[in-house]
Formats: structure tokens, C-alpha cells, sequence
């Protein structure tokens, strides 16, 4: 099942949403951005619990947007779960299935294969409230599930739980995802998850979709400010002036030789390069070099990020533990012309 | 774009519900209110808002009114204080059957404390012939400024109990050991942290007790007494059902609505302290208090020793005075269940059995007619209002509630005019009487209902649309089971609201409507109290069930 946004157009107040959107059959892509960006108005409106102005949702090229949410068979789960608490662990599995009139031995067998797949055998006759948020987590996700919908939807399934479950769960699901080859669209503001186990990522600013791509394109040639921005630890140094036929930037630290440069860029531009790109040197004079002194320096075990203060701009680095430095030494770094990147604010497309 | 189903705007579905109470409400209530800002020609006038404004008798009353409900505020809270202290401070063995006890003012109408304390605080009362027997002699209480007050106290000081300890319950024991700390002494401790933290509680339970008894009614009328001891509400019903001047009455009565939707609104503006109350988090348990020889000890013992006293003695006697009869008049007083053997037994003749069991009979007819009602409106609104989208969420709920803020005098007094208008087959039909209990009670059943649906999370309804449910399939399945509790507990305080009400019943009052507030009120009228005492002690006894009811379905909100 593939899913298909077209030019939706949606304001509320101040807010407008505006975007297009192409998700393949069996495909797990993450709406990735801060809260206000927009991610989960687009989610309800493909659930059909908010409308849009102008625009269609197509599901398998058939136009769903007249469709009520009841009638839509999308799979939902929600951010606070929504587990029905006046009911069983089995009740709220087996409510879709019972709408759908299917016969008990049909019901029955289908909620147990559920809770198999996320892990709750024998949980049947537990009251909800009784779970542990992980538990109910798995819930929502089996309830979704049972009646094969052709798409599923996750509201910042994660958000309530705390790092380590979410590491753990976030596998779960894209395990089960994989399992059922189901399309899935998956809302969440944090970078990592999304990373972790989207097949692509569109990145949303301000209403508006500036990337969709695969992780590591987004992570290691992001197109756009905003999204090198939030993904990932990242050095964006103002562009003075740019060369492109030579495929030279001159910056605050220095004339920098750069791999990209953006084609149609509108307003400041920047040489974004990732800080574990960087490398210590001897300070011999090659190109792409440049020196600073170290004013933060913190350890994390198998790697040391550091603060270099080069002119008046600070250059952040990630060295493997081994390299010997202090606070305050003065430090020469290198970075290959093919891990910059110029990119700008905004795009003209 | 959308599908059509979800355009029809929430205003749609809330049209029965807005006609239903033009209807039982703001009809009725305007034609009282026109009728006062007019002359007796039918000429729009001020004569009769300025003649009683102008006039000393009526002032008089309306300052008396004032007078009476800040004194009886004033005690309530001071005596509620301590108790608010004790029971948000400290776990001791008795407490729930104290916080039981605290709440019997709650259900008991009026007319039943006004029976008790003519019975406790009476010329033969329990208290004087406890007095008599300890040869100090009789004290006077009743029929004087003393008992309207004490009574109001009864009513009133668990009120501040309540509020004000929950509150405090709620301040962190840890600002106390800062302020401490910092070398405050415990009395500046109060002054400068505790006591701004209360405030908002004494604040609201203050408005809420000078409204009780601003409007009050069964008391003032029965244990006033004599012009000067009467109220705005009280010369209502007289000028209504005694001089039969229903022009002036009217008059009377925009004034008095004027000012108590008032008092209403700055209550309700006291309300936004709410948020603040909320932002105190519930501190860890309270330590155990453990009984000790000193002075605080013998305070708190004494304390509540009195105010049980207080509570527990006016409707004691009423229950012990049912089981008693006297042959004649001089005769000693004996044991018997004479009265409720005539209520019990409509075959045998009498005036009393007669009245008695038909009233027992209205009232249980007419309150469950008013649950009847209340449920479903008080539903669709709270639906509608939580659901849908309104252009003005906020003036529709207010337009539900607003009977809270008109007494029930008054709307008993736009209920008897409505009633000359009607066809006379309309006087004193049960209808009326229904209809007036339901417009009463419904704001109070309408409360619990929208506030248990504002409990339910959206996205509930959401994962049962999206999983398939239709709006209705939704509705019965996931939002009815979850809103039970407040649709039981809303039921039942239609049902309490319906059974102990008399005001708005005795302005509409005809032979064949008599309820057991009403009869009550009619035997003490003609000193008939063993018989009054029967049916008091039943009608406690129902209104003990709705307690019980209401405890279990919601615990009152703890």
C-alpha cells in the first residue's frame, strides 16, 4: 500500500501546513521536526481527524479524504497510548476486530498471534492501567495491528517512555513493521529514533517539508540548513564570499576548498562540515587546515568533543580518546574539501 | 474537502436542549423580570424597583439580609478553621467517621434542620430539659437572630471545612521547615506562608457560604420570625403567596436576583485561584497524631466533641421524637410507631396518613421524573461541549448553569405566574413541579456529568474511530461505561435536589402536589411534630441512600 499526499494545504490560525509527501509500499518513513513543525497535523489528516483546505491523500491511488476516520483503515497508535481503561488487554485488541463483525474463532486467533508479536503472551485479562508504559505501548501497537490495516500511523509512539525502554522498543517496532511489511508513518522529534529506523526521512520546518531523503543522505549531506541543523552535531561556519568554479569558500577560519556547493541558495550561506570529520594535524601547512585554541573539552569515553575558539568562530571536533590535548593548547585541524558542504538558509525550488 | 458529517456545527445538536430550558428556565424567569420593571398599567416603569428602593421597610430587609449572611459567614469559617487545620494536618483513629459526620449538613434539606433544631434548641427541647434537669433553667434560642444564625453555622462550617482543608492538605510541609529555617517563629510562619496559601480557599468558601445564606429560605421563614427577622427571599414568598402582590414581588425579586448572579460571578471569578490551588502539589502523608496531655490535645478533643454535638444532635431528635406519642395532651411521652404505621397504611383514615403517604408518594415520583429529565440533557450538552466545536464554549455553558445563581424562591414565584397564564388544569399539576425541580437541579447534575467528560481523554474516541467505530458506536462503547460514575452521581443529586426541595414547591404549592418537605412544613406549622418527625426521619433516611450513592460513585470528588 502505498500512500500519497498531494499539495495539502491546511491553516489553522497562524499555522499553515503545506505539504507533499510519497511513501512506497512498505516503506517506514519518520516525519521528523521540533513541536509546531506541523508532523502530527499532517498524521491526523491522513487519519481523517483533521481536514485540509486543499489537497488530496491517496491511498493506493484511491482518493480517501471524503472518507470519515472510521471508514479510512488506517491502524493508529497515539502518543498517550489511548487504551480503552474500562477494558481488558484483550478487550481493547479484540474492540477493532468486533466492529468488523469477525467470528470468534477469527478474533480470537488473530488477537493471540498479536500479542505474541509484541511480546504479551498471557497478558489477555490484564487491566490496562496495571501495565507499565512500555507494556501499554505494545498494546496500542497490537490493537493497531489486529485488523491488518493497510497503513499504520505512530504519534510519537515513544515520547512517555524513558531512553533505554525507547532504544529497545523503537527495534520492536521497526521489527514488526518489517514483519508485516505494513506502510508505515512515523511522527517523532527525536533525531536519533528517526535516524534509527526510518527508511526515509522527511524533515519538517515551520509547516513545511525542507528534506526527504534517506538517513545517511540527510546525515552526511544534509541540503538544507535547518536540517543540518537538527540532525546530528554540526559545524555551520557563515560563508564571506564564494568562488564556484573553484569550489572555494572564504570563511572567518580560513579559504576553504568545499565538495558541494548548493545550486539555488537565497539568503547567508554556510560551510557545514560534521565535527568527527575533522582531523588533527601537525600543523604543516595544507590546505583546508586551521588552528585555534581549545576552550571546552569533554570526555565521553571512547571519543573527546572539544571546543576550538579559531578567530572569533567556534569550530566544535570530535577526537578518538587517544589524541592528547588540553584546555587551552592550541590545536591545528583539517578537513577534507569533500566532507563541506555550502548550503543556505533557504532553497528556491 | 471533509466529509459531510463532520460540518454540522455543535450549535446543531445542542437546539433541543437550548429549547428544552428557554422553556423551563429563561421563559418563566423573564416574565418575572419584566413584570418588575413594569407599572401596573403595563407601561415600562422603574416605580416599583425605586418604591421598594426608597422604602425604609425594604431596606431594612435587605440590609438585614447582608447582615444575617456575613455574620453566619464570619462564624462558619472561624469555627471551620480549626477543623480545616486538624484534618489536613493529622491521621487519627475517627477521622473518616468525623469527615462522614461533617458531610450530614450536606443532605439534609433544610426544612429537616429546621425541625431539629426546633426540636433540640426548643421551650421542651433536649437542651433545655437537659438545662432544666441540671437546674440552670431554660435558655431561649429559637425564633430569634441567635438560631438563624447558629442553624447557618450547622449548615455551613463543614462547607469551610472542607474546602479550606483540602487545600491546606496540599501545602508542602517543606515551605513550613524552610520559613522556619530562616528563622521565622511558628506564628509568622502562618502569617506570612500559610495564610496566603489558604487564602484563596477561605477566600471561595467564604463567597459560597454568604450566597447559601443570603439566599436562604425554610430557616429564615420558620425560625425568624416577626419583620424584623426576615429576609429578601422570605418577603418574596410573602408578598406572593400572602399579600398576593405579585407586581411588588416581582419587584423584589430583579433585585434579588440582580444581586445574587452578582455574588455568583465574583465567586466564580474567585474560581481561576483553582489553578494556583493546583500548582501545590499533594505533599506525603500526614504523621499520625498521637494523643498527648497537653493543651492542643485538649483543644482538638474539645473542638470536635462540640461541633459533633452540633451536628449530630437536631436531626438525633428528629429520629427519637418519630418513635414517641402522647394519648393526650398532659400525658408522659411513650415509645410507639403509631406514625409510621399511618404512613405506611393509606387505608387507614385520618387526615395525617392520608397526607403523609401521598406526599412520600409525589416526592418519590417527582424525583425520579427529575432524573429523568436532568440525564439526558445534561449528556448531550456535556457531549456537545467537549466534543464539538462551539463558537462560544464558554456563554453555552454558562447559559446551562445560570439557574444556579437565581433562587429558587424566585423561580418558584416565575413558576406560580406562569401557572395563573395556563389553563387551570395546568395549576398545580405535577408537571409544573417537575419541571421547576428540574430546572433547579440541573446545573448540579450538568456539572459532574461535564466535568467526567473533560476527564476523557480525545484520543480515546479517536482510537475508536479509527479503529472502525461509528460517532454512536463510539459514544455507547468507549464514552457511556467511562462517564457512568458521573452520570450516577449527577443522577442521584437530582434525585437528593428533587426529594429535600421546597421553596420553588411551596410557591407552587396545591393539595395535590404535596411533597414530604412540604407536609413537614405544614405539620410544624400546626405543632403536629411526632407526626413531622415520621416523615423527617424517612426523608433523612432517602436522603442518607443518595449520600451513600453519590460517596460510593464519586466520594464527592476526593
Amino acid at each position: 500500500m502505498s500512500i500519497n499526499l498531494k499539495s495539502i494545504y491546511r491553516k489553522i490560525d497562524e499555522f499553515t501546513l503545506q505539504i507533499s509527501l510519497e511513501v512506497k509500499q512498505g516503506e517506514l518513513v519518520s516525519l521528523l521536526g521540533p513541536s509546531g513543525c506541523g508532523k502530527t497535523t499532517t498524521l491526523r489528516i491522513i487519519a481523517g481527524f483533521e481536514m485540509s483546505d486543499r489537497g488530496t491523500v491517496s491511498l493506493n491511488g484511491r482518493d480517501i479524504a471524503h472518507l470519515p476516520p472510521e471508514k479510512r483503515d488506517v491502524g493508529m497508535v497515539f502518543q498517550d497510548y489511548a487504551l480503552f481503561p474500562h477494558m481488558t488487554v484483550y478487550e481493547n485488541i479484540a474492540y477493532g476486530p468486533r466492529l468488523r463483525k469477525w467470528d470468534k474463532k477469527r478474533i480470537d486467533d488473530s488477537v493471540k498471534r498479536f500479542l505474541k508479536i509484541v511480546h504479551l503472551e498471557g497478558f489477555e485479562k490484564r487491566k490496562t492501567e496495571n501495565l507499565s508504559g512500555g507494556e501499554q505501548q505494545r498494546v496500542a501497537l497490537a490493537r493497531a495491528l489486529v485488523t491488518e490495516p493497510q497503513l499504520l500511523l505512530l504519534d510519537e509512539p515513544l515520547s512517555a517512555l524513558d531512553a533505554k525502554l525507547r532504544k529497545s522498543l523503537r527495534k520492536e517496532i521497526r521489527r514488526i513493521q518489517q514483519e508485516l511489511k505494513i506502510t508505515t508513518i512515523y511522527v517523532t522529534h527525536d533525531q536519533e529514533e528517526a535516524l534509527a529506523i526510518s527508511d526515509r526521512i522527511a524533515v519538517m520546518e515551520g509547516g513545511k517539508c525542507v528534506q526527504f531523503d534517506r538517513p545517511e543522505i540527510l546525515f552526511r549531506e544534509p541540503s538544507h540548513l535547518f536540517s543540518a541543523g537538527f540532525i546530528g552535531n554540526s559545524n555551520l561556519i557563515e560563508v564571506q564570499s564564494l568562488n564556484r568554479a573553484e569550489s572555494e569558500a572564504e570563511t572567518a577560519i580560513g579559504k576553504l576548498q568545499v565538495g558541494f556547493i548548493s545550486p539555488n541558495m537565497i539568503g547567508k550561506a554556510f560551510v557545514f562540515f560534521r565535527p568527527d570529520k575533522c582531523l588533527k594535524t601537525n600543523g604543516t601547512g595544507s590546505s583546508n587546515t586551521f588552528s585555534g585554541v581549545i576552550v571546552d573539552d569533554e570526555y565521553s569515553g571512547t571519543h573527546r568533543s572539544l571546543e576550538i575558539k579559531v578567530e572569533d568562530v567556534i569550530v566544535k571536533a570530535l577526537l578518538f580518546d587517544n589524541s592528547t590535548c588540553k584546555m587551552g593548547d592550541t590545536i591545528h585541524l583539517q578537513i577534507a574539501p569533500e566532507d563541506c558542504r555550502v548550503i543556505s538558509e533557504t532553497t528556491s525550488e | 474537502m471533509n466529509y459531510t458529517g463532520r460540518k454540522v456545527r455543535g450549535e446543531v445538536y445542542l437546539i433541543p436542549a437550548f429549547l428544552f430550558m428557554l422553556l423551563i428556565f429563561y421563559i418563566p424567569l423573564s416574565g418575572i423580570l419584566v413584570k418588575g420593571v413594569h407599572s401596573e398599567k403595563g407601561s415600562f416603569s422603574l416605580e416599583g424597583i425605586i418604591g421598594i428602593i426608597g422604602s425604609s421597610y425594604y431596606r431594612k430587609i435587605l440590609i438585614f439580609t447582608f447582615f444575617q449572611a456575613v455574620v453566619s459567614t464570619v462564624f462558619s469559617v472561624l469555627i471551620g478553621l480549626p477543623g480545616a487545620w486538624v484534618m489536613s494536618h493529622y491521621s487519627f483513629p475517627g477521622k473518616k467517621l468525623i469527615r462522614a459526620v461533617i458531610t450530614i449538613p450536606f443532605i439534609l434539606p433544610s426544612i429537616l434542620v429546621v425541625l431539629g433544631f426546633v426540636l433540640f434548641f426548643g421551650k421542651n427541647g433536649v437542651l433545655n430539659n437537659f438545662l432544666n434537669t441540671l437546674g440552670i433553667g431554660d435558655i431561649k434560642i429559637l425564633y430569634s437572630f441567635k438560631a438563624i444564625i447558629i442553624a447557618h453555622i450547622f449548615y455551613n462550617f463543614p462547607i469551610a471545612i472542607r474546602i479550606i482543608s483540602s487545600l491546606w492538605a496540599k501545602i508542602p510541609q517543606s515551605q513550613m521547615m524552610a520559613a522556619q529555617s530562616l528563622g521565622a517563629g511558628k506564628i509568622r510562619v502562618f502569617r506570612t506562608v500559610t495564610l496566603h496559601q489558604i487564602l484563596p480557599a477561605v477566600l471561595t468558601s467564604s463567597m459560597i457560604i454568604f450566597i447559601y445564606c443570603f439566599m436562604s429560605f425554610a430557616i429564615i421563614l420558620v425560625l425568624g420570625g416577626g419583620p424584623e427577622l426576615t429576609t429578601v427571599e422570605v418577603e418574596v414568598y410573602r408578598l406572593a403567596k400572602v399579600s398576593l402582590d405579585l407586581n411588588r414581588g416581582s419587584s423584589l425579586a430583579l433585585i434579588q436576583s440582580t444581586l445574587t448572579l452578582l455574588f455568583m460571578f465574583i465567586y466564580s471569578s474567585l474560581e481561576k485561584y483553582k489553578s494556583y490551588e493546583e500548582k501545590l502539589l499533594t505533599s506525603a502523608n500526614k504523621p499520625k497524631y498521637t494523643l498527648k496531655f497537653d493543651l492542643k490535645s485538649l483543644f482538638i478533643i474539645l473542638y470536635f466533641i462540640l461541633i459533633l454535638l452540633l451536628i449530630v444532635a437536631p436531626p438525633f431528635s428528629v429520629v427519637m421524637e418519630s418513635f414517641k406519642e402522647s394519648r393526650s395532651f398532659a400525658a408522659e411521652k411513650q415509645f410507639s410507631l403509631y406514625w409510621y404505621k399511618q404512613i405506611f397504611n393509606p387505608t387507614s383514615n385520618g387526615t395525617y396518613s392520608k397526607i403523609a403517604f401521598n406526599s412520600l408518594k409525589n416526592s418519590l415520583f417527582y424525583a425520579f421524573a427529575t432524573v429523568l429529565m436532568t440525564i439526558p440533557i445534561s449528556t448531550l450538552v456535556s457531549w456537545v461541549i467537549t466534543r464539538k466545536k462551539l463558537r462560544f464554549p464558554a456563554v453555552t455553558e454558562l447559559f446551562f448553569l445560570l439557574p444556579l445563581g437565581i433562587s429558587s424562591v424566585i423561580l418558584g414565584l416565575s413558576y406560580m405566574r406562569l401557572s395563573n397564564m395556563l389553563p387551570s388544569t395546568f395549576k398545580g399539576s405535577a408537571m409544573l413541579v417537575i419541571l421547576v425541580h428540574t430546572s433547579i437541579s440541573l446545573p448540579l447534575v450538568f456539572k459532574p456529568v461535564l466535568s467526567i467528560f473533560r476527564k476523557i481523554k480525545i484520543s480515546l474516541r479517536e482510537a475508536a474511530l479509527n479503529l472502525g467505530a461509528s460517532s454512536f458506536r463510539t459514544f455507547l462503547d468507549i464514552e457511556l461505561p467511562l462517564i457512568k460514575s458521573g452520570l450516577l452521581t449527577g443522577a442521584t443529586f437530582a434525585f437528593a435536589v428533587s426529594i429535600g426541595e421546597m421553596n420553588a414547591t411551596l410557591m407552587l404549592s396545591q393539595p395535590g402536589t404535596t411533597t414530604l418537605p412540604i407536609a413537614i412544613y405544614r405539620l410544624i406549622g400546626s405543632y403536629k411534630f411526632f407526626g413531622a418527625c415520621a416523615l423527617g426521619t424517612i426523608l433523612m433516611f432517602i436522603c442518607l441512600i443518595a449520600f451513600l450513592a453519590i460517596d460510593r460513585f464519586d466520594g464527592f470528588g476526593e
